[in-house]
């Protein structure tokens, strides 16, 4: 007496039927959209594998990168007489700030120390740059009186008292209780000022005649 | 150019003269553009000093700017 085991036909179609897949397909969609056979890819490594079968250090040190490290100064101790280091000069914009903006701050061609240098340029607020103006004639008594100038004021002032009385002076505040600048009689005074805005005058007593002149 | 306006009472001015500086001031303010301003307080005297000359309508206005301050003084 045998076991004959059978196996059903309509269990093997079930099964047959998930292989809903042709073997052409299966190796389009192993090979991917590049199409490449798995010899391809070994190829391609071993490729990859060619490139980097140096070390990073090695890398590092090649002409691109190794000349950076010339940029840099080796790493000292900062103390008194060091002497000059060699080392990759880095240029800094110098910018001033007006209250609003940013600008860039002018230099001069001068003689420094015996050869053409640049300075830092200033503003000379005692170099006169505008127009001379003359107010002449101007009467003076005990009752303190006043010229006012111009924005941004006289930078060279002259005072030329005229008559037979000192003229006691004030510049840009009235004249002073004690000790005030006096202009004596027939002289004249030249100020150098930053910005002389007003002239007070009055005499201590009598009257004179004065002239004031200006650069502003 | 200069322009002279005279103060009608130059003896309040013992109290609270004329600031030759502080009229400058007002008058740079209200658009003129004076080279120098004198005062004489003695006089009641005020002058004004311009580059050039003032246009009929410049005057005008400043005339009436000098009154409003001596009114207001």
């Amino acid at each position: 007496m045998s076991l004959i085991e059978i196996l059903d036909p309509s269990y093997v179609k079930l099964r047959l039927d998930n292989l809903d897949l042709s073997l052409t397909s299966l190796r389009d969609a192993l090979r991917g959209t590049g199409n490449k056979t798995l010899t391809d890819l070994d190829t391609d490594l071993a490729n990859i594998y060619a490139r980097v079968d140096v070390a990073l250090s090695t890398r590092a040190s090649e002409s691109t990168l190794s000349g950076l490290s010339g940029k840099f100064p080796s790493a000292v101790a900062l103390a008194d007489n060091l002497s000059n280091p060699t080392t990759t000069i880095i240029g800094g914009a110098l910018l001033g700030f007006d209250g609003t903006n940013w600008g860039r701050v002018a230099v001069r061609a001068l003689d420094i120390v015996g050869a053409t240098g640049r300075a830092l340029a200033i503003v000379n607020f005692l170099t006169p740059s505008r127009m001379p103006y003359m107010v002449d004639d101007i009467s003076v008594s005990t009752t303190e009186a006043s010229t006012a100038i111009s924005a941004p004021g006289a930078k060279v002032l002259k005072i030329t008292n005229k008559g037979d009385v000192d003229c006691l002076i004030g510049i840009n505040a009235s004249v002073p209780a004690t000790n005030p600048l006096k202009v004596r009689a027939r002289t004249a005074k030249i100020f150098l000022f930053g910005g002389a805005t007003a002239v007070y005058y009055k005499t201590a007593a009598g009257s004179t005649t004065i002239s004031i002149e200006w650069f502003n | 150019m200069s322009y002279e306006y005279i103060y009608p009472k130059p003896d309040k001015l013992r109290d609270k003269p004329f600031r030759a500086d502080e009229l400058m001031k007002i008058i740079a303010e209200s658009g003129f553009n004076p080279i120098a301003l004198r005062v004489d307080n003695d006089r009641g005297s005020v002058v004004i000093y311009f580059a050039g000359e003032l246009g009929e309508k410049e005057k005008k206005t400043l005339g009436e700017l000098m009154a409003d301050i001596f009114n207001g003084w």
